[in-house]
């Protein structure tokens, strides 16, 4: 017969480890990544980045528009069933004679082991439209059946990067924007 | 039992003594040539010349032997994890070739750093010498299915403790050879009926090396699918012995995440990797390399007896056929890198075939098939010569 004791201690054991796989953080609320992008690391440092509005095929987003060789990369925390949802698009620097074209790559790192989730090429032509990614994170982010892994409390590392394809002269080189990337929470 | 009887025995039981005691010398000796006053043991591990530059600094200054202008061998890399038995720095991954696979069998890793009592110089003494130990070990649990004391016993335990494969876990301080002892020990509790430290053995087997959960098949009776009861018995084995696997790919998956399912190539579309290698072997012939040609159908012929053999006189009742057909259906599967290289890793990755043929043998009355099955079923001894 077991002891109010053994009973007790297993208890114990229960909450404790349903506490160590499900404790939650702090409240992590969706981002907007292009209204903090002041907050981001940029690579080159000295590189030609800014935010503005873009129109493209008749859709207006708050875009980053980066060099054609960039990265951008956020720290931070991931809300619960977390996806990442941006737009990409490549302009012509020189319309009168598009070409190239642009290497969009998403990953995601915890300062450790950096995987990839998205890689997408993308043509600089007169006629561009917004290309839609949404990644879902929720391998990153919310509770995990796990003795070990804890997403919740892990500062993640979001890593845009853009590298040109093919030989463009650099006054020419497609310029990649980054459209309205944001996190946030699939229902 | 006669008086001539007795004295019989007695002096099979010296003669198996004596080879015992001199396959032993024989191994001890050879390895005693990778021995400097410098580096103690360490030319075992295979460290290479070129990545000197990622050696993990708790190693980097030690005393260790290099093979220069070579990429060395796969025992480095565990030696290097056995200094991070936790997998705890980055620097440990950039030691890596491919750190997600590697980190998945760290058990001899645990054994050397606990051995080496967590200093990193005996450490790597320790996991240069642990495939010795566990050689001297397995020849003795080898006894238990091949009397020593019959000319076929001596034949069929001198042709397993002598296979390529071993020699080459032993050369390299690869994962091979412990992990052969630890399923032999596993078969002998079966046998012995304790299914319950079996499943324990395989358990800690699995954290050796990925494919040694195929040792399970061991521990799973058809014959015993006899009532719910035993079922459910069967299923608490396999689970217990997978608890060990399932914790440890927990913790790695919280560091490498999806990486940690990571073949590389060593998984192929059925029979592409040995194709390939007979393709070479066409291939070496045509260009006049007879050696390296007749040394891969050597261990394609090897390989075929095996399997063969197996198949064709299926003994479901035996914890050694279990495990050696489920080795059989992994090594068509068995992709291109495993099979590059003389010996290719291939011939480690399956010693449990071969020593699974080698305990069937045993059945064999006919004393010319006896002799020609084992002659072509250990034909890759012919591989790999005492540490070439």
């Amino acid at each position: 017969m077991r002891t109010a004791l053994e009973r007790a201690l297993g208890g114990a054991a229960m909450v404790a480890f349903f506490a160590g796989c499900s404790a939650p953080g702090d409240a992590v609320h969706p981002v907007d990544l292009a209204a903090s992008f002041a907050t981001a690391v940029r690579r080159p440092a000295s590189g030609a980045f800014d935010v503005r509005p873009v129109q493209i095929d008749g859709e207006n987003r708050l875009a980053i528009a980066v060099p054609a060789a960039s990265r951008i990369t956020w720290r931070m925390k991931l809300p619960d069933s977390a996806r990442l949802q941006a737009w990409m698009a490549a302009e012509s620097a020189c319309p009168s004679a598009p070409g190239g074209a642009v290497d969009f790559r998403i990953g995601i790192s915890d300062e450790r082991t950096y995987e990839q989730l998205l890689v997408r090429t993308i043509s600089a032509t007169s006629t561009a439209t917004w290309q839609p990614a949404t990644i879902d994170l929720a391998a990153y982010s919310g509770f995990h059946w796990s003795l070990f892994y804890r997403p919740r409390e892990i500062a993640w590392t979001l890593v845009l990067n853009t590298r040109p394809i093919g030989a463009t002269s650099a006054p020419c080189s497609p310029r990649p924007l980054w459209g309205a990337p944001a996190i946030d929470v699939s229902r | 039992m006669s008086v001539d009887d007795r004295a019989g025995a007695r002096a099979a039981r010296w003669r198996a003594l004596i080879v015992h005691v001199a396959a032993i010398g024989v191994l001890l000796s050879a390895v005693a040539r990778y021995y400097d006053s410098s580096n103690g043991f360490t030319a075992l591990i295979g460290f290479g010349g070129k990545q000197a530059a990622s050696v993990v600094p708790a190693i980097r200054d030690l005393p260790h032997s290099v093979m220069r202008g070579t990429s060395g061998y796969d025992g480095q890399y565990y030696a290097q994890m056995a200094v991070d038995p936790l997998l705890k720095h980055p620097l440990t991954d950039s030691a890596m070739d491919e750190a997600p696979l590697r980190a998945r069998r760290i058990l001899l890793s645990w054994t050397a750093y606990v051995l080496g009592f967590g200093r990193p110089g005996w450490i790597l003494q320790v996991f240069a010498l642990q495939n010795v130990f566990a050689w001297i070990a397995l020849t003795f649990v080898l006894r238990r299915w091949f009397a020593m004391t019959t000319p076929r016993g001596l034949a069929l335990w001198l042709a397993t403790v002598f296979s390529a494969g071993l020699l080459w876990s032993i050369r390299f301080a690869l994962l091979d050879g412990p992990s052969l002892l630890l399923i032999s020990l596993a078969v002998a509790s079966i046998e012995s009926g304790r299914r319950w430290l079996a499943a324990c053995i395989c358990g800690i087997a699995g954290l050796a090396r990925e494919t040694n959960v195929l040792s399970l098949s061991a521990l799973t009776d058809p014959a015993e699918w006899t009532s719910a009861r035993l079922i459910a018995r069967q299923v608490g084995l396999v689970l217990l012995a997978l608890v060990p696997l399932a914790i440890w790919f927990d913790y790695i998956h919280a560091i490498y995440r999806s990486e940690i399912f990571t073949s590389g190539e060593t998984l192929a579309r059925p029979l592409a990797g040995a194709l390939w290698r007979t393709h070479v072997a066409l291939e070496q012939l045509g260009d006049g390399a007879y050696k390296p040609a007749a040394m891969t159908c050597a261990m394609v012929a090897a390989f075929g007896t095996q399997v063969g053999f197996l198949v064709a006189r299926p003994r479901w009742k035996e914890p050694w056929w279990r495990i050696g057909i489920a080795y059989a259906a992994l090594l068509p599967l068995l992709g291109q890198p495993l099979w590059t290289g003389t010996p290719p890793t291939v011939i480690r990755v399956e010693l449990p075939l071969l020593v699974a043929f080698n305990v069937g043998l045993r059945g064999v009355s006919r004393a010319d098939a006896f002799w020609l099955l084992l002659a072509c079923g250990n034909l890759s001894l012919l591989v790999q010569p005492l540490f070439r």
